[in-house]
């Protein structure tokens, strides 16, 4: 019976996130402009549509279409590119996003991408692994890392 | 060993396998309430605790959760007393987790708490990168390791529960087994015991049958052998003792019949002898009498004379007893006949005899028809001639004399009887009637010896017979006499 109130706090919660997420995908073109999504140079794939990045930076789907092992990637919560990618992409604040994972952490289930501190740091993970997929801020030096299209 | 013993022994037997499979029955009870006790004592227990050591658990994780999510330290210090309760709750339910299992899930819990708490803080504080993602994947690693180490302890183990009731399963059929196996062995064992003991009183008692027997038909040549030691064979050791005593009383009986005889033979010679020997001297008297009142009555008086008729008529009646001895004498010394013997032809003759020496008396004789019988027909025939001369002359005061010759059956004995309505008799003296001599009635009233009804019983008792009267003064007599009763069904 205790489990009742928090059951009714996270439905509340995810209502509080989803209508979020239709205010931000009211303005997709002008939203996309703050962050650019890369690939590692080796990952032939260069094109996926926004849900198949919501299940992988949700960790719903693990593998790319060709089978091989996702690994993704976040900035800080503070970055500005993080903020934009959470309301575009995943259409949650990034509270939520954080809120959703604290709970999957303690629950013992998934752990959340990692979130570097800086566009390099994510650039050295993303060319480091081969599955990689991540986000920078428009601009940032992609050191060989490639762009990944969102469709 | 006492048949007492033997039986004592045999119920013995059946009470010990009674007593074996109430005790066995016990034993494998007292295991089955183990194997009941420790699914009282250690599983329900572990189905109650189970779920709420689950419960807390989880509650674990939430709080701390909930504490990152309000980045409130304080909520995450507070997280502790959920922990020590968790801990209080398995140290108050010794019987539901094993000590080992106890300390595994506090060492696992702790190193899980430890981690999360270290995670929450960091998350409270914001910390991010791949260090942070490698504390919640231990974190994580621990978590699963406590999780596994209460599912583990708590988990309701099926096979130890199947352990129980296939413990439990299998006592009742040992018990079960048991039962049947200790009954009939006692079954048995009882049934040996009583088909050799019922044998053995079999054998013993089929001896002692035929040795009373034995001893019934008078053969002691042979002792009943003694094979037990039991009551029975003291039973035949006395048997034997009052046989051996027997033979002693029956030798010392014999002999001194023998010697009865003996004794007997010489004095019934003797008055046969002395009897026979008075008849001439007796002769004498009556004939120089008769003599003396022939030849010489012109000398006499008239008181001569009567003297001398009185002394004819003593000297007479003396002949008629001398006959009368004799005839009793041999009567018993001749050998007796057994010989098929009308009585009604016979007591015809009699009746006929009297008719014809008493022409002017008319008596009615009813005499039954076929009145057969075994014996000696010359003695038979003086019973008659004795019994119905006795009815004829004391039906002589009597104005419609009758005399009955019948049988019957009493008490499946045949019984032949010779009645008449004369004088009768005063029953009180019933027992003289048959004596020698013995008369109920003076001379002076009905004449006779005293000899014929001695004479009669005589007969019947040489034939094995009885003899008995009834009677009433002016009434009548009735003479019962029984022969020999083997001889007469034949």
């Amino acid at each position: 019976m205790r489990r009742l109130p928090s059951l009714i706090a996270g439905a509340a919660l995810l209502v509080v996130i989803r209508s979020a997420g239709l205010v931000a995908g009211a303005s997709p073109s002008t939203s996309r402009a703050g962050y650019q999504m890369i690939r590692n140079p080796d990952n032939p794939i260069d094109a996926v549509d926004r849900q198949f990045l919501e299940d992988v930076f949700l960790k719903k789907r693990t593998a790319w279409p060709n089978g091989a092992v996702i690994q993704p990637v976040d900035l800080a919560p503070a970055s500005a590119a993080r903020r934009q990618f959470s309301d575009d992409v995943l259409r949650r604040p990034v509270d939520a996003i954080r809120s959703y994972w604290q709970q999957r952490i303690f629950a013992g289930r998934e752990l959340p991408p990692p979130e570097l501190g800086t566009d390099s740091d994510v650039v050295r993970f993303v060319l480091r692994e081969r599955g990689a997929v991540g986000y920078v801020s428009n601009g940032a030096a992609l050191n060989g890392a490639k762009p990944l299209t969102v469709k | 060993m006492s048949l007492r013993a033997k039986l004592s022994i045999i119920v013995g037997a059946a009470a010990a396998g009674l007593v074996l499979v109430t005790v066995l029955t016990a034993l494998i009870g007292m295991r089955e309430t183990g194997e009941l006790q420790a699914i009282q004592g250690r599983l329900l227990p572990r189905l109650a605790l189970g779920p709420r050591l689950d419960a807390d658990f989880e509650r674990l994780g939430r709080s701390m959760q909930d504490a990152v999510a309000a980045q409130d330290r304080q909520a995450l210090d507070q997280t502790r007393a959920i922990r020590d309760a968790m801990f209080e709750r398995i140290a108050t339910a010794p019987g539901a987790i094993s000590a080992p299992q106890a300390a595994t899930i506090r060492q696992t819990t702790d190193d899980y708490y430890s981690a999360a708490r270290d995670v929450s803080r960091r998350l409270i504080e914001q910390e991010t990168g791949e260090p942070m993602l490698a504390a919640m994947a231990a974190m994580q690693a621990k978590r699963a390791a406590a999780a596994a180490a209460l599912n583990q302890a708590t988990n309701l183990d099926y096979g130890q529960l199947a352990e129980h009731f296939g413990a439990i399963r299998a006592a009742r059929a040992a018990a079960a087994r048991l039962r049947i196996a200790v009954s009939a062995g006692c079954l048995a064992l009882v049934l040996f015991l009583s088909i050799k003991l019922s044998r053995e009183i079999l054998g013993v008692v089929t001896d002692l049958s035929l040795g009373f027997a034995r001893f019934g038909r008078g053969d002691f040549s042979q002792l009943i052998p003694v094979t037990t030691e039991d009551e029975v064979g003291k039973l035949t050791a006395e048997a034997n003792q009052m046989a051996e005593r027997l033979r002693s009383t029956l030798d010392h009986l014999a002999a001194t019949s023998a010697e009865l005889t003996r004794a007997n033979d010489e004095l019934q010679a003797f008055s046969y002898s002395v009897a026979h020997d008075l008849r001439a001297p007796l002769r004498g008297i009556d004939g120089f009498s008769q003599a003396l009142l022939e030849d010489y009555s012109g000398r006499l008086d008239e008181d001569g004379q009567r003297y001398l008729r009185r002394v004819r008529s003593s000297a007479q009646h003396m002949a008629q007893l001398i006959d009368g001895l004799l005839s009793l004498a041999r009567i018993t010394r001749g050998d007796l006949r057994r010989e098929p013997v009308d009585l009604t032809v016979l007591a015809r003759a009699t009746a006929e005899r009297l008719k014809t020496a008493q022409p002017d008396r008319h008596v009615e004789f009813s005499i039954q028809d076929g009145l057969a019988a075994i014996g000696d027909g010359r003695l038979l025939s003086i019973v008659l001639d004795n019994l119905l001369a006795n009815a004829w002359k004391f039906t002589r005061n009597q104005p419609r004399p009758l005399i009955e010759v019948a049988s019957a059956r009493r008490d499946s004995q045949l019984v032949f009887q010779v009645r008449d309505n004369g004088a009768g008799f005063d029953m009180t003296y019933a027992s003289k009637l048959f004596g020698v001599f013995q008369r109920l009635h003076t001379q002076d009233e009905f004449e006779g010896t005293g000899i014929g009804l001695a004479t009669v019983q005589r007969i019947i008792r040489r034939h094995a017979g009885r003899i008995w009267a009834e009677g009433k003064v002016g009434t009548g007599a009735t003479f019962f006499f029984t022969l020999d009763e083997t001889e007469q069904r034949q």
